[in-house]
């Protein structure tokens, strides 16, 4: 059951400010959405193995250090920065 | 000369034989956006300079009587979820409302090496999350063959700009359907390559183990010269390998005799318009005729594949969303309070309701206590319809079924309703899931508003999925325009 409570700590945990509203209106949806794919549980998987990735072959790059060419860009897309260093909120309260 | 009217081979021809000049071809999609879009709404962004010194380029070669390949000179344009760099890439969110991209996404820089003229940016659900660009954080795009309805989604805007001539070709990405069905409701051919044909790098990213890169054209024909250009193993996508094909547009016109062709009976349920599959049953009559061997095949968890889909596409959304914070790049809200409320604040207002939506239920299916039922059972029916694909096409060399239940719908219709938006994705869904190459192709058109037909095949099987469009094209015939 997704009720209010169980919304707000989703929303919590996935760092998303929700309105008293959207908080009704999430739980309704979530709720059928979750049960649209509840019948799930009562397929048969018994040994089958999940299937978590899909390349055919395997083949990595080699682990090599290499200068990226968009630093300047990149401190540019900073919304906010102060002597070439990223500035965020203070991290305590 | 009309754009709507042209194609990427017609438009080559005019351009080396000096016909014209694509600074020409560029200002006549420019006038014609800006004659449609106040309706369409089909671009985000428009790309000007860029675009105008990539077709001075082009017209330079050309009058040094240097060769060009097919591509080059040809305006086309770029979902706005995929990274151009120095060009405002939103992917349809406020969250990035005023984020320049700073690199290249791997196809952008393939078709920008073969000539591209990029117009600009099309609309799209926000994050690709949508299947009618109604979740577009700017507003939708609309239907050019009746704008009271959706273009459909998430590649809406990709699809609109192709069908009414603005563009020549548009690069979408495909998640769960978000190049095929809006494909389908605008009348045009979308292409949703195997899984790995493509990279992925610079997509941005919704779903990783799902999301494709593919072409909106006109013609099918044009489908493959575009994938001969963006496939390919790179090397900043671990997924991606290399193309064993290297001309795509190679078999096009070879006959479907002797092919297989299964029709699977789960696709051809209630709910699909009976319009839609007398008409695809027709087309099947025809390819009989021409020597394919039509029969009836069944996959028996295509009814598994929405839910499977709506469990792990939001577990890998809540994963993949987590890096927009507003700190490093994109939208930042007023910085009161300490950190935490910051990211919620900033995540609060930057993402829309269906974005918000799916980061909470793959937080939910994520969560301890309730990841083996949801996503661990998820992926092992994955496997199972991967399985069921397998068994098929032991039988079969290709899967035709309609693209979309019915043609376009109107806009408010779906929308207060997420199971209801889903269900628009039930025959696209489970070619995402099984890693499949799948075409849609225009197939007619009802009360003046298009459907497709689609053509599925097992993987790496993309030059027969396109020839066994090639060959529905050509039964099909040409299909009025829109009229806009």
């Amino acid at each position: 059951m997704i009720d209010k409570k169980k919304i707000e700590h989703l929303a919590h945990l996935a760092r998303i400010e929700l309105s008293a509203e959207e908080k009704a209106s999430f739980a309704t949806q979530v709720e059928k959405i979750l049960e649209f794919v509840s019948h799930l549980g009562q397929v048969d998987t018994g040994g089958i193995n999940p299937d978590f990735y899909y390349a055919d072959s395997q083949e990595l790059r080699n682990d090599q250090v290499k200068i990226s060419d968009h630093v300047a860009q990149i401190r540019q897309a900073m919304p906010e920065k102060e002597q070439g260093q990223l500035k965020t909120p203070k991290i305590f309260s | 000369m009309n754009l709507n009217t042209e194609t990427i081979f017609s438009l080559h021809d005019k351009l080396i034989k000096k016909e014209c000049s694509s600074e020409e071809l560029l200002r006549m999609s420019e006038k014609r956006i800006a004659q449609t879009d106040k309706i369409l709404h089909a671009f985000l962004t428009m790309s000007d300079q860029l675009a105008l010194d990539q077709a001075r380029k082009i017209d330079k070669k050309i009058i040094a009587g240097e060769r060009i390949g097919l591509l080059a000179g040809i305006p086309a344009s770029i979902k706005d979820v995929i990274m151009t760099e120095g060009i405002r890439t939103t992917a349809g969110s406020k969250i990035l409302t005023d984020y320049t991209a700073v690199y290249d996404a791997t196809v952008v820089a393939k078709l920008k090496q073969a000539g591209m003229v990029m117009v600009g940016k099309n609309n799209c659900d926000e994050f690709a999350m949508g299947s009618s660009t109604e979740n577009s954080g700017f507003g939708p795009t609309h239907n050019p063959f009746d704008p009271t309805r959706v273009p459909g989604g998430s590649s809406g805007g990709s699809a609109a700009a192709v069908a009414a001539g603005q563009v020549v070709y548009s690069i979408g990405t495909d998640t769960g359907g978000s190049i095929r069905q809006p494909a389908a409701f605008c009348g045009v051919v979308g292409f949703k390559p195997t899984y790995g044909l493509v990279s992925r790098y610079g997509l941005i990213a919704m779903s990783s183990s799902l999301d494709c890169a593919g072409p909106f054209t006109k013609t099918v024909a044009e489908a493959a010269v575009l994938l001969n250009v963006i496939a390919g193993k790179d090397e900043y996508d671990a997924t991606s390998e290399i193309a064993k094909i290297n001309d795509y547009t190679k078999n096009l016109s070879k006959s479907v005799k002797g092919k297989k062709i299964g029709i699977p009976k789960e696709y051809f349920i209630k709910g699909l318009d009976p319009e839609i599959k007398k008409s695809i049953m027709q087309i099947v009559d025809v390819l009989n005729k021409q020597g394919a061997e039509v029969m009836e095949v069944s996959l028996p968890d295509t009814g598994n594949a929405l839910p499977v889909y709506y469990i792990l596409m939001p577990a890998e959304v809540s994963s993949n969303l987590a890096k927009f914070d507003g700190l490093r790049y994109g939208t930042r809200t007023s910085s009161h309070g300490d950190l935490l409320e910051y990211y919620m604040h900033t995540r609060g207002q930057g993402f829309g309701s269906e974005v918000r939506r799916r980061i909470l239920i793959g937080t939910y299916v994520l969560s301890s206590g309730y990841i083996d039922a949801y996503y661990l059972q998820a992926q092992k029916v994955r496997s199972k319809l991967k399985q069921d694909f397998a068994q098929v096409f032991t039988q079969v060399d290709a899967l035709l079924t309609p693209t979309t239940p019915t043609i376009a719908f109107a806009f408010g219709d779906k929308i207060s309703d997420p199971v209801s938006m889903y269900l628009s994705d039930i025959y696209t869904v489970s070619a995402n899931l099984a890693g499949l190459p799948a075409l849609s192709v225009p197939a007619g058109q009802l009360a003046g508003l298009p459907y497709g037909v689609q053509i599925m095949g097992p993987r790496w099987s993309d030059d027969l999925v396109l020839q066994v469009g090639f060959a529905i094209e050509q039964i099909v015939g040409p299909l009025p325009n829109p009229e806009i």
